[in-house]
């Protein structure tokens, strides 16, 4: 049988991953905002997701909406700037749509994300192709909910998902920057990856990485 | 290029709060300290006059919260090393702006970066939705970021210390919010500033360099970050050389003209000299007598710094009695001080 949800502890782990996946990536995500933003994505992501992921750890009884709420409130407070919000935008979203759920499905997945994205761009004003982290959670999104239609497992939806987060971080290299610092450098952005793009594709990979080890 | 970091520093997590923190401590007869780390007057102006907040990324020193005090901002909220604070820290200050007019009219001042439009609008819709009275406006003044014609697109650089000393002086003599926001608006319109790095500066946070430069060129137009300027990088040149340059770019861009009188931010970026920048100045005044242009009271020393950044950026903004009189007007905060 295979995983078809997530209970609450399940994805308390998956939460724990990805403070650990970005923490390991930092240096990277660091390396890539320095050629169009200012240099410090990686170390402003990790700290806050780590402060965050602390947090959920300590209060043991939280609901996965009080846990998404925690790690949101965490990027908007300790991290700032854009990305900040952004991404603590995305994690609130995700929260609104998890309310009172105690297992969380590809359905809910997929419900979880729309929202997440919704409140993303309501704050953040950006489309597809705007070279920000949407360009990621965009093409991962539609791919759960082709899955979803198709009635493909759980698993296998979130390594789809990964591999279009994946190929929508690396298409960031083709555009032109039209928010954050990235705009001030016009065509000379092109040829650089999104750094907030490539934080989101790592997020998706460890969703399905965690899935799929929880699947075993 | 190898680079190693040489910053006395403690923890790379802590240290926006620690620097915050030694400044309340340094200057306590100006600043105090409330909340997480919200910085006000130690003596806020009497209830009923408009409250001034400010927010933005650490790491400018003493830009801008060592600007907090008698003439100039109320409320400071300082962020992350670049990054601003986010939305819950900035509505903090938008309260106790709110407490301290005694339910008055609060203005929050943005300068336009992605990062600070985002979160300053969304604490001021936040703001509203408890009852406060509170506006916004976005200020900018860099050439570099945007051409003529787009000059809303344009960021916000040292030239927005123009905007500060006139609302501040304003606030203070008891003016309402409306006209503050239409003086701020046009001393913008009036700003124009351009910078110029020799030097990249190292992340305190991740000790990486900003930018690349090499020893022989130098950048017309990066950002308050180092964000390469549209031009790209030029060979290096001299003081002269590179005033001249400056000097042309914001003065067609300003259409400043023979008789204007125009003030006059000389600012270091952090490693640049007073010697470098008296030099530049002595220029700038050449290059005015040739234009048949005057400057009035000019600043100059490091205001909006990037770390140990070389280099430094002209802002000039063209006068009239108003400005000049708001320019004059008393200001008492720890960096920045005008005596009656």
């Amino acid at each position: 049988m295979p995983l078809e949800k997530v209970n609450k502890e399940q994805f308390k782990t998956i939460l724990g991953n990805i403070s650990a996946a970005v923490a390991r990536e930092k240096e990277h995500l660091t390396q890539l905002d320095s050629h169009i933003g200012d240099g410090d994505h990686g170390f402003g992501m990790a700290n806050g997701l780590r402060i965050g992921f602390e947090k959920v750890r300590q209060t043991s009884g939280g609901s996965i909406e009080e846990n998404l709420k925690t790690i949101g409130f965490s990027l908007i407070k300790e991290v700032g700037g854009a990305s900040g919000t952004i991404f603590g935008s995305l994690f609130l979203g995700m929260a609104k749509a998890a309310k009172g759920r105690e297992e969380i499905t590809l359905a809910d997945f997929c419900a979880m994300l729309s929202e997440g994205l919704a409140l993303v761009q309501q704050r953040g004003k950006a489309q597809p192709g705007d070279k920000t982290m949407i360009d990621a959670v965009h093409p991962a999104l539609a791919s759960l909910k082709q899955s979803l239609a198709e009635g493909i497992p759980l698993v296998e939806a979130f390594q789809r998902a990964a591999q279009a987060a994946q190929a929508g971080a690396e298409q960031t290299k083709t555009m032109i920057g039209k928010h954050g610092r990235a705009k001030y450098f016009r065509e000379k952005s092109i040829g650089y990856q999104d750094a907030g793009a490539t934080t989101m594709a790592v997020m998706i990979s460890t969703i399905a990485s965690s899935l799929a080890s929880m699947d075993a | 290029m190898s680079w190693r970091m040489k910053k006395l520093i403690n923890k790379p997590e802590n240290l926006a709060w620690e620097l915050l923190e030694g400044l309340v401590d340094a200057y306590s007869d100006h600043l105090q300290m409330v909340g997480d780390h919200i910085i006000l007057r130690r003596h806020p102006k009497p209830k009923g006059k408009v409250q001034i907040v400010f927010g933005q990324g650490s790491g400018h020193e003493p830009g801008l919260n060592g600007f907090v005090g008698y003439g100039m901002h109320d409320v400071e909220v300082a962020g992350q090393i670049f990054a601003c604070a986010g939305p819950d820290r900035i509505l903090e200050g938008i309260q106790e702006a709110h407490r301290l007019s005694g339910g008055g009219e609060v203005l929050v001042l943005i300068s336009n970066h992605e990062g600070d439009v985002i979160n300053g609008t969304a604490a001021v819709e936040m703001a509203r939705d408890e009852g406060i009275n509170v506006e916004s406006i976005v200020l900018y003044d860099d050439i570099a970021s945007a051409p003529k014609g787009e000059e809303t697109n344009r960021r916000g650089m040292a030239g927005l210390f123009f905007s500060f000393k006139a609302a501040g002086a304003l606030a203070e003599e008891g003016t309402d919010r409306k006209r503050i926001m239409e003086t701020v608006q046009k001393v913008i319109d009036r700003t124009r500033t351009l910078a110029v790095a020799v030097r990249p500066c190292t992340i305190p946070t991740t000790g990486q360099p900003l930018f690349e430069l090499a020893d022989d060129e130098l950048i017309i137009g990066p950002g308050v970050h180092g964000e390469a300027g549209p031009e790209g990088p030029s060979k290096m040149m001299s003081a002269n050389e590179v005033m001249d340059i400056v000097l042309d770019k914001l003065i067609v861009d300003g259409e400043f003209k023979a008789g204007d009188e125009l003030l006059v931010l000389l600012n270091g970026c952090g490693a640049t000299t007073l010697m470098e920048l008296f030099i530049l100045f002595r220029r700038l005044k050449e290059n005015f007598e040739q234009r048949g242009m005057e400057y009035y009271r000019p600043l100059i020393g490091n205001i909006v710094t990037t770390q140990e950044m070389g280099g430094f950026s002209l802002s000039l903004c063209k006068a009239d009695e108003g400005i000049k009189r708001l320019w004059d007007a008393p200001a008492d905060t720890p960096y920045f001080k005008v005596c009656k």
